[in-house]
């Protein structure tokens, strides 16, 4: 029996969702592809284990876990960090690539693991548990990371922070 | 309208381009899962001649350009103005079938990320005072050992970093490590020393257990090669073949293989009668005695042999479809200089069975007027008789400001879940550990070797 069978078919149903994981973390599509590379390998390697499971959920956790460690070690890769959005200028939110720009730039102000938190609970809606399961974390820990993640994102883009002040409902 | 932050992070989200990234990962990720079935996938892949001395010895005859003088202990690399082969001295020729290896950009050690590996200390530098291996208890696996020429003795680096004087140069004993670091292997042999292949009077082998305080005695008949399964299980050693280099119709060697899980390990003699031409290339981790054909004209012939009834099977692997004709011309070139491939183009065994086989280049002309450096790596599976991948290693490239000719080169010294640990080094001088992505190129410091008082010894 052939230990990938499946896997072609999982990357393919799942390569939308996983490649927009991967450009969210990373904020670059470079990156973003060699992210995904490197977590769907991990997947590989372990696919006759997986695949009768959960795979999304591990892949998912790959992403998460490759993404952590290998911004420790490709740091030096790393283009400079933009300069955050001057708060001063009018920014017009209305504008889909305005807003795209100034999320990005926001998103880049993050730590990893803040950027992590952020993208498992707002974009995945997982929980704090699930959350510190997949990052290997305290759920006390997913909690102050959420809200350091927050306060840096709203002081990196104060045109989003009526946004983000409200989480759940806001004016757009 | 409202938005909430979910909304506007997958607003963002959207800009993602699905990546086409299946294929890349099923090929990294087929890697991985062939170096997890073995656990801790250390593999010192270096074919391992047991005479220390006689590497050094053969080295100058292995590459026309070898400098025979010692490299300063504080060199340090500097960016290299050129990667690429020196014009062309001989006849024109095509361009080879394999696509061009990209070359690396100038690596200056000191300017490479640094990562940490379980094992591999951040340096290495000769400890003068290291005190002697002792008999009683476990030091942990080797790493490598070295050659302190100035001092006089051999050294030891465990994998913990620690450091302990082996013989002295001058007792005639040669001192090298197993594949996985468990064995301190120690020749003793009234001329192996300073005499080399021609005047070997080999007497036995000395298997000490770093692991442990066990010493185990292995007789040998003359100068020993050694074989070693990639989980340090089986050695399998056979002498050398005299007249140097044997020619095809010479006799086969003699070979013992010693399984050391056994409690009370006895060598086990091999009849290789049945196999005229064939020459002892490698062991594999259930015992199979790989064989390859004397000379370098038929590279990708392996024979697998039974230990226990002398019976196997010749495998041919077409190399072609993976190596260019140039790149195996080199090949053939090095395995006919030596007489037998396996110290030009070693079988080195990984956990799973299959073998890695270094490529050469000439560079600057044909085998034989240019130099001939190792390049990349092919993945043999002898079992289904194909090369499954090809790992694509850094260039290698001269030194700069190098008035003797040395070129700096990269070797798998281990296969890891992470990528390849490349040793980074010169004719004669170990400069670092290096973790290496082929798929990507990235390669990162691990061990800065420069601190070691001397030399190549494995």
């Amino acid at each position: 029996m052939d230990p990938y069978q499946g896997f072609d078919e999982f990357v393919t149903s799942h390569t939308t969702a996983l490649s927009r994981l991967a450009f969210l973390l990373t904020g670059d599509h470079h990156l973003a592809e060699d992210l995904l590379q490197a977590a769907l390998s991990q997947v590989v390697s372990r696919w006759p284990q997986v695949r009768d499971g959960n795979p999304a959920a591990y892949v998912r956790r790959c992403l998460i876990n490759e993404y952590l460690s290998w911004r420790r070690r490709r740091r030096y890769h790393e283009r400079p960090v933009e300069s955050p959005v001057d708060g001063a200028d009018p920014v017009d939110l209305a504008s889909t690539v305005v807003r795209r720009v100034v999320v990005g730039r926001a998103l880049a102000q993050l730590t990893p693991r803040q950027r992590a938190v952020l993208v498992l609970r707002f974009y995945e809606d997982l929980s704090e548990a699930e959350t510190a399961v997949i990052m290997g974390c305290s759920v006390g820990t997913v909690k102050s990371q959420t809200n350091h993640a927050l306060a840096r994102l709203r002081a990196a883009a104060p045109e989003l922070s009526e946004l983000i002040a409200g989480r759940t409902g806001v004016p757009r | 309208m409202t938005a909430t932050l979910k909304d506007l992070l997958t607003e963002y989200a959207e800009q993602a381009r699905p990546y086409e990234v299946r294929e890349q990962a099923l090929r990294r990720g087929r890697r991985r899962r062939r170096m997890r079935m073995a656990a801790p996938a250390v593999v010192a892949v270096l074919t391992i001649l047991v005479a220390g001395a006689t590497v050094v010895t053969l080295g100058p005859s292995l590459a026309p350009q070898a400098p025979t003088q010692p490299v300063g202990p504080s060199r340090s690399l500097g960016p290299s103005p050129s990667v690429g082969p020196s014009p062309s001295v001989g006849p024109s020729r095509p361009e080879p079938d394999w696509p061009p290896v990209p070359s690396l950009p100038s690596v200056v050690i000191d300017d490479l990320a640094r990562v940490s590996l379980p094992g591999y200390p951040a340096a290495i530098v000769t400890d003068p005072d290291a005190p002697p291996l002792p008999t009683d208890r476990s030091v942990g696996r080797g790493r490598l050992v070295y050659t302190n020429a100035a001092a006089g003795w051999y050294g030891l680096v465990t994998e913990s970093g620690a450091q302990y004087r082996l013989s002295s140069l001058s007792d005639s004993r040669s001192e090298v490590l197993s594949a996985g670091g468990r064995w301190l292997v120690s020749y003793v042999g009234a001329e192996l020393a300073r005499g080399g292949p021609a005047s070997g009077d080999g007497k036995h082998i000395q298997l000490r257990d770093l692991t442990g305080t066990a010493v185990i005695t292995v007789p040998v008949a003359g100068i020993p090669w050694l074989w070693w399964s990639a989980d340090d299980r089986w050695l399998l050693t056979t002498v050398m073949a005299v007249p140097s280099p044997p020619d095809p119709s010479h006799p086969p060697e003699s070979a013992t293989l010693v399984d050391l899980s056994k409690p009370v390990p006895v060598p086990q003699e091999i009849d290789l009668s049945r196999w005229p031409g064939f020459a002892p290339a490698a062991v594999r981790h259930d015992g199979t005695i790989v064989l390859r054909p004397v000379g370098g004209d038929r590279l990708g012939d392996v024979a697998l042999v039974d230990p226990a009834t002398g019976d196997g099977r010749t495998v041919s692997i077409d190399l072609a479809a993976a190596a260019t004709p140039d790149e195996l011309a080199a090949v053939a070139y090095w395995a006919g200089m030596d007489g037998l491939a396996r110290q030009a183009s070693p079988l080195d065994p990984l956990p799973d069975g299959s073998m890695l086989l270094r490529l050469w280049r000439s560079f600057g002309g044909p085998p034989g007027v240019g130099t001939v450096q190792p390049t990349d790596v092919l993945v043999l599976d002898l079992d289904a008789g194909v090369v499954r991948e090809r790992w694509r290693l850094p260039t290698p490239r001269p030194l700069p400001d190098n008035p003797r000719g040395d070129w700096e080169t990269w070797g798998v010294a281990a296969v890891l879940p992470d990528g390849l640990l490349l040793t980074h080094s010169s004719t004669q001088r170990r400069w670092a550990w290096e973790l290496y992505d082929p798929d990507t190129g990235d390669l990162f410091l691990v061990t800065d070797l420069r601190g070691l008082a001397s030399a190549k010894q494995d």
